[in-house]
């Protein structure tokens, strides 16, 4: 039999237990800077996760670049270039050691380097540099290229450039732990979702400002928000745009945005019959609305773009280009001089053809609003667009099997500082056939050569010249529709320092060892 | 010893049920993989790289799973794995697969042993207080609000929660399960989304026991009420709220998923659709299997507990 005494004693003990644990989470971890951000540590191999733990400050590169942009010696103290721009000597820092105590050599960065040349991943940037060898000279490592190449430093910064210690690997070569040099050294990896975070004691530079860390990831954006809201977290570092103003306005953080170099904007396939004449392309680029988007979507009229770069690229984005203007009658014409005349329903039609597409849309928070807007703004000048769920792989799968015709993309081209490693990815002869997230089968020759001019620019003047040309190019012939610019948004909550947190706007890192606590 | 032998049988019975059961789950989770449209070869290096998912990552992540093989030998494959104890390494992530599906079922199991354990706790207690007064004011209010909750989905249970308890007050975290006391607002999500079936349950349990002749008895000895219902009405009112815990546990896996998107736990119902969705065969096997072995596991642990508490229905019936 089951006493009434046993039962209120359950009863009491059980209440009591979830008050106290309930209030004792926030007294015994307010010390643990709470940090999250929409990724989840899904593995650790370095084309995935190296990118997370570099931000995290865990992992570094060779050349890193500074908050403002600028690139910055880390585990390189110093880099110079032979007359011929032939061979590239990265005189490595003394005295950095790996979080397990292994001393960080140029043997080491050479090994390092080789494999980074072995990867096959088209999304890793060192595997592109055209190497011939690589060989240690004292402190130094030596590169030699086949052929000179100016952005060698540029393409070190790259997240998979990570350098990290021999224990790091399994003997098959994949990455078993991250052992890196950082000012933070991995305490624990739970799940995809929890890593902590501890000050390395040992690291070479300026040691981090607060002791413990704890990431938390989290893709769904409204449990960021609500984390955020509720004072759980003391950063949230990439705050959904569409969700800046709910977090604000619970006042109890304040948000640090910066615009990025990052662009969201339709793609188009150039060889489909409804977008292989330039004036069909400009057609749909004048039916958009830009300032309507930005202002009721991303809640920031400056955010409408009418270029490839933003101005988080100033050696890049041209201030004087005016704004691309919504113009309805202009676009019914360019269609109409396409050969596209009004259909029964409204829809534009050729040779018995609709002017009708299907675009997959992604499930981050902006995009559904985005293609809704997108599809009654182009249903004005009579075309149809069929929206379809769907995120990156059936948009990829379409492009593989030859039916894309028209998808979004969401397009950084500050991956690492110069965002010529971005265009020669999308659109330099020998890669661009691989090539998607930058528009399909579109080829310029002049664009071509002026990417290949300016990589092995030797002078200065030949590489502005060079630039000059990208620049122009771009911008005219639109291979990414411009819609927005991404902003990056990180919400501070009142406990940690506002102004000790560096919000990169090339998101290269969280920068998470400078920030200070409020007291 | 006849009863020992009834709990035996069960027990055995329970077993092989639970063999058939997880490896029938973990094929229906392989024929969801193979089932959802598109390349699965995509999924994957949509998964393992997010947005730097390129033809030549799909490449790559079709010739490093096996997934350029036929589907019946990529099934073969994993059941041979499976034989011998191993669940083979995820397509995503790598890693062998039992100790990520054995943490998210620690995650879960804490969120489900604590939600249910409230649920029954606070289900017996307004059964008995609304199945005493049947058909009075209180249990015509208990029955209207448990109409009113049973028709609020869990997701909005959750998000009442979160928004009362994380973001006004500031009592709990609102998500994650990193800090102490992160499991409570999942639990009694889970709580509140059983509470109606379950209280009502225990209501009628409450009703049918109270009509029976002990209580009558009970009563002609001059007992108190308080030691008719905890000495004599708590057993018999347990076997029916005990024997509806094999549904519930079928309840509570659909509610858990909700529970792990809305509190960002790294659970088994997000592993395991997250799992399928990225076309991870053999996370999703993992995890399907541990499920099937769960719900048949609780379903035995239930079977027993009703012979425990009613030993009539462990020993053999007199034939006529």
């Amino acid at each position: 039999m089951i006493s009434r005494r046993a039962i209120l004693t359950a009863s009491l003990a059980l209440g009591v237990t979830l008050v106290a644990t309930g209030r004792s989470a926030w007294a015994e971890d307010q010390r643990i800077l709470q940090i999250t951000s929409p990724r989840e540590i899904t593995s650790l191999a370095l084309a995935d996760t190296s990118y997370h733990f570099r931000r995290l400050r865990v992992a570094e590169t060779l050349v890193t670049i500074t908050p403002a942009g600028k690139l910055a010696p880390e585990l390189a103290e110093s880099w110079s270039v032979s007359d011929d721009g032939l061979v590239w000597t990265f005189v490595i820092r003394s005295g950095v050691r790996f979080h397990d105590g292994t001393e960080l050599t140029p043997a080491r960065v050479r090994d390092a380097i080789e494999l980074m040349r072995k990867s096959r991943n088209n999304t890793e940037m060192v595997s592109q540099l055209p190497i011939s060898s690589v060989d240690v000279d004292g402190r130094a490592v030596k590169i030699t290229l086949t052929r000179p190449f100016g952005l060698v430093p540029d393409f070190f910064t790259d997240g998979p450039a990570i350098i990290l210690a021999p224990s790091s690997f399994a003997a098959d070569g994949s990455v078993t732990q991250i052992i890196g040099t950082g000012p933070y050294r991995v305490a624990k990896i739970e799940g995809k979702t929890s890593v902590d975070l501890e000050s390395f004691p040992d690291y070479w530079g300026e040691p981090a400002r607060i002791g413990r860390v704890h990431f938390t990831g989290t893709t769904s954006p409204d449990t960021i928000a609500n984390m955020a809201e509720a004072g759980q977290v003391d950063l949230v570092l990439g705050l959904p745009q569409a969700l800046r103003d709910r977090v604000a306005a619970s006042g109890r953080v304040r948000i640090k945005p910066v615009q990025t170099a990052r662009i969201l904007g339709p793609i188009y396939n150039a060889k489909d019959v409804r977008f292989d004449d330039p004036a069909e392309r400009k057609a749909v680029s004048i039916a958009l609305d830009r300032k309507g988007i930005a202002t009721a979507i991303f809640k920031n009229p400056e955010a409408a773009a009418n270029q490839l770069f933003s101005p988080a690229l100033p050696d890049w984005h041209d201030p004087k280009l005016p704004p691309i203007e919504r113009n309805l009658e202009e676009a019914k014409r360019l269609l109409a001089s396409a050969g596209w005349v009004p259909g029964p329903d409204g829809v534009v039609v050729r040779n018995g053809m609709r002017f009708s597409f299907p675009v997959f849309v992604g499930k981050q928070p902006e995009m559904a609003p985005l293609a809704q807007a997108i599809q009654a703004q182009l249903a004005e000048v009579g075309i149809e667009v069929v929206l379809e769920k769907g995120s990156q792989a059936p948009v990829l799968e379409s492009v593989a099997n030859g039916s894309f015709v028209f998808g979004f993309t969401r397009r950084n081209y500050a991956a690492v500082p110069d965002p010529v490693a971005t265009l020669l990815g999308d659109y330099a002869e020998a890669t661009s056939a691989q090539a998607v997230w930058g528009g399909i089968n579109y080829h310029n020759a002049d664009l071509e050569s002026a990417l290949q001019r300016y990589v092995s620019a030797a002078r200065d003047e030949d590489r502005a010249a060079a630039r000059d040309e990208l620049i122009a190019l771009s911008n005219s012939d639109l291979p990414v529709l411009p819609l927005v610019w991404y902003d990056y948004n990180v919400s501070i909550s009142n406990r940690v320092d506002f102004d000790s947190v560096p919000v990169d706007a090339l998101e290269v890192s969280f920068w998470i060892d400078r920030v200070k606590w409020a007291d | 010893m006849r009863r020992l032998r009834g709990l035996g049988a069960v027990l055995i019975g329970h077993l092989i049920a639970a063999a058939g059961v997880a490896f029938a789950v973990a094929t229906l989770a392989f024929v969801a993989v193979q089932m959802a449209p598109g390349d699965v070869a995509f999924r994957i290096a949509e998964a393992r790289y997010g947005e730097r998912i390129s033809l030549q990552t799909v490449d790559q992540a079709r010739a490093a799973t096996g997934m350029d093989q036929n589907v019946l030998v990529q099934y073969l494959r994993w059941i041979e794995s499976s034989l011998t104890g191993q669940l083979g390494r995820s397509m995503v992530s790598g890693r062998p697969v039992m100790p990520e599906v054995w943490r998210s079922f620690q995650t879960t199991s804490g969120v489900a042993v604590a939600g249910v354990g409230l649920a029954l706790f606070m289900s017996l207690i307004i059964g008995f207080a609304a199945g005493m007064q049947q058909d009075r004011i209180l249990d015509r209010a208990f029955l209207f609000a448990s109409a009113i909750l049973s028709s609020v989905p869990s997701f909005l249970i959750g998000i009442a929660l979160i928004t009362l308890f994380a973001i006004t007050l500031r009592w709990l975290p609102a998500a994650g399960n990193n800090l102490p006391g992160y499991a409570i607002l999942p639990s009694c999500t889970l709580a509140l989304a059983l509470l109606p079936d379950l209280s009502r349950v225990a209501r009628n349990a409450v009703v049918r026991t109270l009509q029976d002749f002990y209580p009558t008895y009970g009563r002609i000895k001059g007992q108190s009420w308080p030691r008719i219902v905890f000495g004599h009405a708590l057993r018999p009112t347990l076997v029916p709220i005990v024997a509806y815990f094999g549904p519930l546990v079928a309840h509570t896996i659909g509610g858990l998923v909700v529970i792990d998107v809305l509190f960002n736990l790294d659970g088994l119902g997000t592993r395991l659709i997250d799992s399928v969705l990225a076309a991870d065969i053999p996370m999703a096997m993992g995890a399907g299997l541990l499920i099937g072995v769960s719900v048949v596991a609780v379903n035995g642990i239930s079977d027993i507990m009703v012979q425990l508490l009613d030993p009539r229905l462990s020993t053999p019936r007199l034939r006529p």
